[in-house]
This record gives C-alpha cells, structure tokens and sequence, in this order.
C-alpha cells in the first residue's frame, strides 16, 4: 500500500518542517537533481523595457507594381501599409524563502543549502510555462495583433482586399510525411502584405513528446509517403530539426517555425525585471538568518505569426 | 469575396501632388474609419451612406472610434482631377470591373467602412477612366482585378 508524505508547508525552513534532516538514524539524504527543460526562448524575439505596458506594430514596405503610365501623364503615386499592433502587459511575480538558525545548525545532514538551488530554477520554469502557454492556448485562447487566434485559418491580410491567410491546418491531422508536406506547402506559398509571393521554409518541427516516434520517422524516412510503393523522398523533407517539447500539454498539436530572422519572428517575451535576487531578513527576530527573495517581470505574447504554422493534431 | 475596410486609394491629382488637408466640423453621433469618403451636409462632415451618393466631398484623415458630439477632424478634400483606384459593386453586391464603364459616370457608396464606385448609380462625381487591369496587367495576372469586387481607375468630375 502506497504511503502518504504530508509536508508542513509552513514558509520559514526551520527544523521541524524537514525531521528527517536532524534525524540521528539516517545514514544519508541525498538531495535530488532538478531539471529545467528549456526550449522555448529559442521560439521568441525578445524586448526590453522599464515601463509595465509594451506595444509594438508593424509597417509593411511592399508597394503596388508600377502602373503603365508614361510622358506626360501624372505620376500614380503609392503608399506602404501600416499593420497591426499589439499591447502586452508586464507580470511581476515575487517568491522567496527564510531559513531560521536553528535549521542549520541542528542539521545531521547538511542539505539544506542544497535544496535552496530551487529559487533560480522556479523562475526559469515560470518562463517555459508562459512560453509553452502560447502553444498551448494559440489554436482557441491566446490572440495575436490582428484579432485572430495566433493558429487559425482566418488571419486578415493587413490590405483587407487580399481576405485571409491560414498558418492552421483546415483539419487536425497526425504528423505524416503528407501532414509534413502541407506543412512545409502552406509556409512555402505564404503571401506578403500585398499578396506577393513571400516563402518561407520550415526550419524547427515543435511537437510534444508523445509524437517523437511519428516526427523521427518522416525525418528519417527515405520514402514519400512513407510506405514502400513510393518515390524517393526530396531532402526537403529532412531539412528540419526536432525539437520535442516537454512542457506543451496536448500530446497532439505540433508545430512548424520557419527560418526567419530574429525581427521577423512573431512571438515576443518582454522582459521588465529578469530575475534578480535579494536578501530577505527580520529585524526583529536574528535567528531568521538567511533568506532570498525571487522577482521577475515580463510578458509573452504574439503580434502575428507569420513565422509559424500548426496542426491541432489528431 | 465580401470586402471589408478597403477604401479608395489616391493615385494622383492636378499640381500640388497632395490633396489638402482641412479641419472641419463633424456630425453629431456618427462614427467612420480614416480612408472612407465622407460627404458635407449642413456645414458638417458625415461618412458616405449606404444609399449612395452624389456629394462626395473628401476622405477622412483620420478615425472617429466612437461617436461624440461637436467634434472636428481632419478631412483631405477632393480636388477635380484627382486620380483613383476604387473597387466597383453595383448597388451593394460586388461586381466586376468592365471595360464599358470606361467614360461614364457614376455615384460612389459606403457600406461599413467600405467606399466603393457605385455602377448602380445613373450619374456621379467618378467617371471611369477603365479597369484597373489594363493598367496593372502582372497584378491582374497574380490577382485578379476584373473579378468581383473589381477595381476602375477614375477620376474625381465634379465638387460637390
């Protein structure tokens, strides 16, 4: 039968919330690892700012082609696009930790400055979850600048005349050299702000961890589609790195980030306060002896992911 | 394809090269989007209506979110000769650029943010000077402009 921990809780670490570190009949505690899976800050362009509230819009410098006109008659004369906008609003967050005396120097195992390595690492698990939020949220919570989810079918051309754009799959689908290709397809045939071509090649397939084997096969297989009837496959299809995600909570949606420069990408993480750490300490109570008190503050958000195309899975 | 917030875009017009800009009173209660027609009526601007009109008077510079009342804004005032590429629909549907049109002269009309050249109209200030794929034949070839919603250059005939 299972036995049940039941843990104090009680915010100052003193000797009684952890018994077993004063316990005279352990022979070792060990203190255990901690991982921090990162991967997603690679996905984000990032800003900084001091102020709580970030915006940030685009302009677009495609023009119309030049028009037949000659001689004499008056120049037509041209404007660029102004784009969509997008406001983030910063987050503070703040934790900390207080350690009395008696804690440390009661210890029969010294643990407890081990176990204190967790603060940093909090703050850079709080990043990958804002990250992976996005993902996770983009097909029905999380919106971008124009109003549309962040992975839809239904993106509006800033020029209105153009309709829609998709960086969605219409239907959920696994991931097949046949998904992978409407993948790469609908990157490559992306349209700019006036409806010029504008390709973009895939460059990272994010997918979560339950798909390592679907994804692995497509970028290992020699055959499209993957069955044996079929021609060669183009390198094109191996072109891609594989980054699994272990912090994305579907176990189905995958996702394909194009090659663009750090300017072009949609995502953004503003950053008011990297985490920085202070002391913490009671005036009134010494045997409160050493504390640290964690913040951060920033954002993440989309403006509008042109760099990205995603499948809601299957 | 239902078009939504495309509006007229300047091309040209007679020396000096910008239309000028003027602050004017505007009517009590309406709102409009920069780039719609706007119309004057009763010494106040007002956005173009959706039963279509002869009086166009200029093109709005600037937004109006929200109705107030005793507001002024900025207002680019049609001169005669000023050059447009506008889409076409024929009594609120959407229509095709024809090449007949060419020389004739029609009403324009505003449907939520939308200023179009109306051919359902008998006469106007817009006189058709033709489709906008004889001019721009690679964009047509990319994207067709003669479909419905097509797109006419014309020109500004006639102040208001």
């Amino acid at each position: 039968m299972a036995t049940t921990l039941y843990h104090a809780r009680v915010g100052a670490i003193d000797h009684k919330a952890y018994a077993s570190l004063y316990n005279k009949t352990f022979d070792a505690i060990k203190v255990k690892s901690e991982k921090v899976p990162r991967e997603g800050a690679r996905f984000f362009s990032e800003r900084t700012t001091n102020l709580e509230t970030y915006r940030e819009g685009e302009v677009h410098p495609q023009l119309p082609a030049p028009m037949r006109n000659e001689d004499s008659d008056r120049i037509p004369l041209l404007n660029p696009l102004e784009g969509y906008y997008q406001t983030w609003t910063n987050v503070e967050r703040r934790s900390g930790f207080i350690v009395t005396e008696r804690a440390i120097t009661a210890q029969k195992t010294r643990a407890i400055a081990k176990m204190l390595t967790g603060l940093p690492n909090s703050a850079k698990r709080c990043e990958e979850m804002a990250y992976a939020k996005l993902f996770n949220g983009g097909f029905a919570t999380d919106t971008g600048g124009d109003g549309t989810y962040l992975f839809a079918t239904d993106h509006p051309y800033v020029d209105p005349q153009y309709g829609t754009w998709s960086n969605a799959a219409a239907s959920g689908a696994g991931f097949t050299s046949a998904t992978w290709f409407a993948a790469w397809l609908n990157l490559a045939q992306r349209k700019d702000a006036r409806y010029n071509p504008d390709p973009m090649m895939p460059a990272e397939c994010y997918f979560p961890v339950a798909m390592y084997e679907d994804v692995a096969k497509v970028h290992g297989s020699p055959k499209y589609p993957a069955n044996a009837l079929n021609a060669e496959q183009d390198d094109l299809f191996h072109d891609f790195k594989m980054v699994p995600g272990y912090w994305l909570t579907s176990s189905t949606q995958w996702y394909v980030h194009a090659k663009v420069d750090d300017a072009d990408k949609g995502l953004v993480v503003v950053w008011e306060t990297k985490p920085n750490y202070k002391p913490l300490s009671d005036g009134m109570n010494p045997d409160i002896i050493m504390g640290r008190r964690l913040k951060m503050a920033f954002s993440v958000g989309g403006l509008i992911l042109k760099d990205w195309y995603a499948n809601i899975g299957s | 394809m239902a078009l939504t917030a495309v509006n007229p875009e300047i091309l040209s017009m007679p020396s000096p090269q910008a239309l000028p800009l003027r602050y004017l009173l505007a009517e009590d209660g309406k709102t409009w989007k920069k780039g719609e027609f706007c119309i004057l009526t009763s010494g106040t601007v007002t956005p173009l209506v959706a039963s279509g009109s002869t009086a166009v008077y200029g093109i709005f510079a600037e937004d109006q979110a929200t109705s107030t009342s005793t507001s002024s804004v900025w207002v680019r005032i049609l001169q005669i000769g000023t050059r447009l590429a506008m889409s076409v629909m024929t009594s609120g549907t959407a229509a095709t650029a024809a090449t007949a049109e060419i020389g004739v002269k029609y009403g324009a009309r505003g449907l939520s943010n939308v200023s179009y050249l109306d051919t359902g109209t008998a006469s106007g200030q817009f006189q058709v000077v033709g489709p906008l794929s004889a001019y721009d034949e690679y964009s047509d070839s990319q994207f067709d402009t003669d479909a419905a919603p097509g797109r006419i250059i014309a020109d500004f005939t006639a102040v208001s």
